[in-house]
């Protein structure tokens, strides 16, 4: 797996090169120098939302990428939401129909490895539920945790 | 020379001539060669195949360094036993960067912290 260009890229990174790009006019220079790498990864999409020009741009970005160039995407959302992440449904469909016509599709779920060391130590409760529900918590799980 | 060292040379050299598109190694066949190959040419090789392996690892740092890469970790870092709704055989096929030659694409879906950067880094090293 060698000699092979790899160019990584967060989306909210992209996100922000893109409005400097515009500012600085080279945004078309910019869509040139990401199509050539062989592999693009684009980490995290779906934390950030994505304004108009930088979605025109990642749809642009893909569609030139097609069946010439790799992309490796990875998202905490499922396709039904990227709509919302892109703000335009017309162009998130686009984007998925090309991107999902030569690809494979992993999907991941299990727990937090980040979290891991914390949850088998007790430190806290449950992230998720906690999340949903914000709520104290009961006096007899407090009193535990902080004897241990 | 040694049929096992010069068998390391030779596949150093291919490696070489393959990250750079060239259709064959400086050497091209163990079968053909070995005899032919006396005490100074096999210098030779020696100095040919350390060149090609120093400039293949150039080539890998470089690239690496372009690739911006967040951290760079290996798929044998990854701990599979702590995700058993992965298929390993899959992800190791995936390492193999064959997609890459074929122009397809890679999604990788879950929530926070499943190792989804880890994995997409990987698969490129």
């Amino acid at each position: 797996m060698q000699g092979i260009s790899v160019v990584f890229f967060t989306v909210a990174d992209l996100v922000d090169l893109v409005q400097q790009d515009v500012k600085e006019d080279r945004l078309e220079r910019r869509l040139h120098a990401l199509s050539k790498p062989k592999l693009l990864i684009l980490d995290e999409m779906g934390y950030v939302p994505l304004d108009q020009r930088s979605a025109q741009f990642l749809f642009r970005l893909i569609s030139r990428r097609y069946q010439k160039g790799s992309i490796i995407l990875t998202s905490n959302k499922s396709y039904g939401e990227w709509g919302d992440v892109v703000s335009d449904y017309v162009l998130a469909t686009a984007m998925l129909d090309r991107l999902l016509h030569y690809s494979t599709t992993i999907n991941i779920r299990g727990e937090s490895y980040r979290l891991r060391e914390k949850r088998k130590a007790g430190v806290f409760h449950d992230l998720t539920a906690k999340a949903l529900a914000p709520r104290p918590l009961p006096e007899k799980h407090k009193g535990r945790s902080q004897a241990t | 020379m040694n049929e096992h060292r010069y068998e390391h040379l030779q596949a150093i050299l291919e490696r070489g001539a393959r990250s750079h598109g060239c259709q064959s190694a400086w050497i091209s066949s163990p079968r053909k060669r070995p005899k032919k190959v006396g005490p100074m040419s096999s210098f030779w090789i020696v100095r040919r195949a350390l060149e090609v392996s120093a400039r293949v690892e150039r080539d890998v740092t470089m690239k690496t360094r372009l690739a911006r890469f967040p951290f760079v970790k290996t798929l044998d870092q990854f701990d599979f036993s702590f995700q058993p709704a992965l298929n390993e055989a899959q992800i190791r096929e995936l390492a193999t960067a064959r997609f890459v030659a074929n122009g397809e694409n890679i999604l990788l879906l879950g929530p926070p912290g499943v190792g989804k950067t880890h994995l997409a880094v990987s698969c490129c090293r």
